[in-house]
């Protein structure tokens, strides 16, 4: 046992869970996200020095955010977003809402979010998922609350329309 | 609140992050239209789906991280007189610590968001005029009122012949989550009683914490809700208070 075992177990170990889901969904697939976790939390061990309280389940989501986003960068072009024309058009008139069905094949639902965009991928994943506030999203994304909540609608909406829309296609 | 609006505001209102004057008004509109009532359902079952699709962290990961030592700081050589065990304990000592001082810091910051935010709240229901959604000395108007609000029913003891009329009722939030304030009177001040459900339930008796720019607060435990109760009475007054809801909600 040395010094940082015992705090890197209480402390960050918790929240391995949500730090690979994060992961995963920034990265979009499992063997990234597993480096990306694995990572983080060393990472995290590492600077606990500069851990200044709060959360400690946001501050080791703040790092796997950081690390994901700079794997991102190395392998590949970060996703541009472009919000879709038709999206961008229906926000102000919020037409009738696609009716979905109480019950979805889990695989279709993560293709749908695997489909939005980073961003919005990323809001929904610490809302839904984390069950984080507005304002813990702004600070681990370190967007300004009002763009977290025209990102989430939008996920929202561009969700339901993904999960009606596939429905009795192919499937 | 028209239809525009209302949609406009349900994605805040769904993930309780609207004002309590705002979330009331969508409240009455969804009452009376079943389009966006609808538009509701849809979102909370969204809610639904997204949260079961979360991953888990695989176990080879877990495993990895845990059997991992980690990133031992270089060690200096080490002096002969000291014995394996001797470094063991102390390594181990000093881990302790390490984790204790942290917990603690995590703990106590922590505590005091919480503690700002019932202050806050109560303050804040004072300063807008807002003490109650549902204005009743009778707790078998005030229980029931709370159904379908909340997940959990909060006791509503009548402590009018201790001195404490009962005021009435709020739905309000403490750490994002929604939280049954229940208002009590003593003399010309008012007491704002947050209740949470709590885990693990156990029963804990009234204690003092520190004191937020003038006000008191006292948290009691009683099965699995935890009570928090706000006042700027003396501390000595709010602790009889505590003490008689404590007593008087368990004899219910």
């Amino acid at each position: 046992m040395d010094n940082d075992s015992a705090t890197f177990e209480k402390v960050v170990l918790p929240h391995l869970d949500a730090a690979f889901n994060l992961a995963r969904w920034l990265t979009g697939n499992d063997h990234d996200a597993q480096d990306v976790a694995q990572e983080s939390c060393l990472r995290a061990l590492k600077s606990f020095g500069g851990y200044r309280g709060g959360n400690p389940r946001s501050w080791l989501l703040t790092i796997v955010r950081n690390t994901s986003y700079t794997f991102l960068k190395r392998g590949r072009a970060v996703e541009t977003i472009e919000l879709p024309e038709d999206l961008a058009a229906d926000e102000s008139t919020a037409g009738p809402e696609a009716v979905l069905d109480a019950q979805l094949d889990v695989q279709r639902v993560r293709a749908a979010i695997a489909e939005l965009p980073i961003d919005y991928r990323e809001a929904i994943v610490l809302r839904e998922m984390e069950e984080y506030s507005y304002k813990e999203i702004a600070d681990i994304t370190g967007a300004p609350i009002g763009t977290v909540m025209s990102r989430l609608a939008r996920a929202r909406r561009q969700l339901c329309k993904l999960l009606s829309q596939t429905h009795g296609d192919a499937k | 609140m028209n239809c525009q609006e209302a949609k406009r505001w349900l994605g805040p209102y769904c993930d309780r992050e609207l004002d309590l004057p705002r979330a009331l008004e969508v409240e009455v509109h969804l009452k009376a239209c079943p389009d966006c009532e609808r538009a509701r359902q849809n979102l909370l079952s969204l809610t639904r789906h997204v949260r079961a699709a979360a991953f888990e962290a695989p176990a080879a990961l877990r495993r990895s991280l845990t059997s991992q030592q980690a990133p031992a700081p270089a060690l200096p050589p080490r002096p002969r007189f000291l014995s394996w065990f001797q470094i063991g304990m102390g390594a181990a000592t000093a881990s302790l610590l390490i984790g204790l001082v942290a917990f603690q810091l995590v703990a106590r910051v922590h505590q005091q968001h919480l503690l700002t935010e019932l202050a806050d709240d109560h303050m804040r229901s004072l300063v807008a005029n807002h003490l109650v959604d549902v204005p009743s000395s009778d707790r078998h108007t005030v229980r029931p009122w709370f159904e379908g609000k909340i997940d959990f029913a909060p006791p509503v003891p009548d402590l009018s012949v201790a001195g404490y009329p009962l005021v009435g009722g709020r739905l309000d939030y403490v750490e994002g989550h929604p939280a049954a304030a229940l208002i009590y009177q003593f003399n010309k001040h008012y007491i704002s009683v947050f209740v949470r459900p709590e885990s693990p339930a156990r029963t804990q008796a009234p204690v003092l914490l520190p004191s937020q720019r003038g006000y008191q607060i006292i948290a009691w435990q009683s099965g699995d809700l935890i009570f928090r109760a706000v006042s700027e009475i003396p501390e000595r007054d709010l602790r009889d208070f505590a003490t008689a809801f404590q007593s008087n909600a368990q004899n219910r």
